[in-house]
């Protein structure tokens, strides 16, 4: 299992088959210390969870509860959900948000509301993801124009996708160095376009729901990503994740073949809006 | 102990000298900086000036105009300080096969002519001039596509239809925008509001 938190989120993703509350015990106390409401678990990324391991959420919210905060869980896949239904003493009394947003406007740490800046809305924020294609400098161009007529961040985010083979924290040579070039350059430009650029590295085996994370995190009104001419089936696929699990605009920008009237070879997927 | 200071009358020597050393340090400091920032400057990636001629935004019945969809555009088309993009608002009618194709259909005509309409209210209220077109063609995809080449449109806006669409069982909606996005020869702004989520 491997476990990711951010503020008052603790992120899950892979496989929980035992008890792991020992384990994670003492990174949420430090965690309830800041955001003493309570803590959100996302489950969006769990796999697997067997009936032992379900009783990590019943250790960690007895403990949570005893100390006058809540627990709420969030983005739970169908499989585990049927697996916490089954467990005694769980199901019925975890409480469980659609989403991430929702479970943190539950523990009343915000309003949960759809952001937007197609609405003409007045944000203060829009997430470009950059995936490491030469496509990256149109998600970039793109958030700046979106965010210029209300002067919000343009936040950097490029996702560095560790694969599944190597720990997260894996050090990984060139494709860093490429990240760490790429922001250098694009957070210049944006300073050039008079915005004001936050750019981060986000290490992750989940690229989609990491952006998707960071974009809710920062309070973003809009997501921007830029597709290369015949971009591949896995950043289709990536943009259609996205498109499903935001809970912001997004924009996704297709740029032509450079011969004009080219049909692209791979198609780009479209996928629905409905909150998970 | 400096020999000047015993001689008030080279006070004023030793002021002046000082000043012409400070002034010096402070052009040098500048130049150096400057240096700087301008090499920092020459790292910046040149961003893609998004600059379009002609924003297309297709309807037909299935799709028609959301009010987001007409804001985005209207920010894409956006002057920037450069020359506003003409917004095209087509709208396709599909003629049946038992029809001609420039047979008249009044009350589609009719009613794609209120679409347009109010869709071009809301872009003169992005204080921008909207051009529209009705469209009759077999298809609403094939009469989108010929729409692009023949107003030599730059940037083709799409919304993603509100709901849940799964590749397996698409809504035709779903499937039309799909299929322009993939079949434009330009750019494609594919675009999904948060207010489609409510």
């Amino acid at each position: 299992m491997i476990v990711e938190i951010r503020d008052e989120v603790v992120t899950l993703s892979g496989t929980l088959r035992r008890n792991r509350w020992a384990t994670l015990q003492s990174a949420v106390n430090v965690r309830l210390r800041h955001h003493p409401a309570g803590i959100v678990v996302d489950c969006g990324g769990l796999q697997l969870l067997t009936p032992e391991g379900a009783r990590t959420f019943r250790d960690a919210a007895q403990h949570i509860v005893a100390g006058g905060g809540r627990i709420v869980l969030a983005n739970v896949p169908p499989e585990v959900m049927q697996v916490l239904r089954q467990t005694p003493n769980l199901g019925s009394q975890l409480p469980i948000a659609a989403t991430v947003a929702d479970a943190r406007a539950s523990l009343g740490l915000e309003i949960s509301r759809p952001r937007s800046v197609a609405g003409g809305g007045t944000g203060t924020a829009v997430a470009a993801g950059l995936l490491g294609t030469e496509a990256d400098s149109h998600a970039v161009a793109m958030a700046c124009r979106l965010a210029y007529s209300m002067q919000a961040t343009v936040y950097l985010i490029y996702l560095l996708v560790v694969p599944r083979n190597k720990p997260l924290l894996a050090a990984l040579g060139d494709q860093e160095e490429a990240a760490r070039g790429a922001l250098e350059r694009l957070e210049a430009a944006v300073r050039t376009a008079r915005l004001r650029p936050a750019p981060r590295v986000e290490r992750t085996r989940d690229p989609a729901g990491r952006l998707v994370a960071v974009a809710s995190e920062v309070r973003a009104d809009a997501i921007t990503l830029a597709l290369p001419p015949g971009s591949s089936e896995e950043l289709n696929a990536l943009a259609e994740a996205v498109l499903a699990r935001a809970d912001c605009d997004v924009v996704i920008n297709r740029l032509p073949a450079p011969q004009s009237g080219a049909v692209p070879a791979a198609p780009v997927l479209i996928a629905g809006g409905g909150r998970h | 102990m400096p020999e000047w200071i015993a001689h008030p009358e080279e006070w004023g020597v030793a002021a002046l000298v000082a000043a012409v050393a400070m002034i010096g340090i402070f052009v040098l400091l500048r130049l150096i900086l400057g240096g700087a920032r301008s090499l920092r400057g020459t790292a910046a990636a040149a961003l893609p000036a998004k600059q379009y001629q002609r924003v297309l935004l297709p309807a037909s019945p299935e799709t028609g105009y959301s009010e987001e969809v007409v804001s985005l555009a209207c920010r894409l088309a956006g002057s920037g300080g450069h020359a506003a993009a003409a917004i095209v608002l087509t709208y396709v009618i599909e003629v049946p096969r038992a029809l001609a194709p420039n047979a008249e259909m009044p009350e589609e005509e009719a009613a794609a002519q209120r679409v347009l309409d109010e869709a071009a209210a809301s872009v003169k209220r992005c204080g921008l001039q909207p051009i529209i077109r009705i469209r009759k063609a077999r298809g609403v995809l094939e009469g989108t596509l010929r729409a692009i080449g023949e107003e030599k449109a730059d940037l083709l806006v799409l919304m993603v239809p509100s709901g849940s669409i799964s590749p397996n069982s698409p809504s035709p909606a779903a499937s039309l925008t799909r299929e322009l996005a993939r079949r434009a020869p330009c750019e494609v702004v594919l675009a999904r509001t948060a207010a489609a989520l409510v």
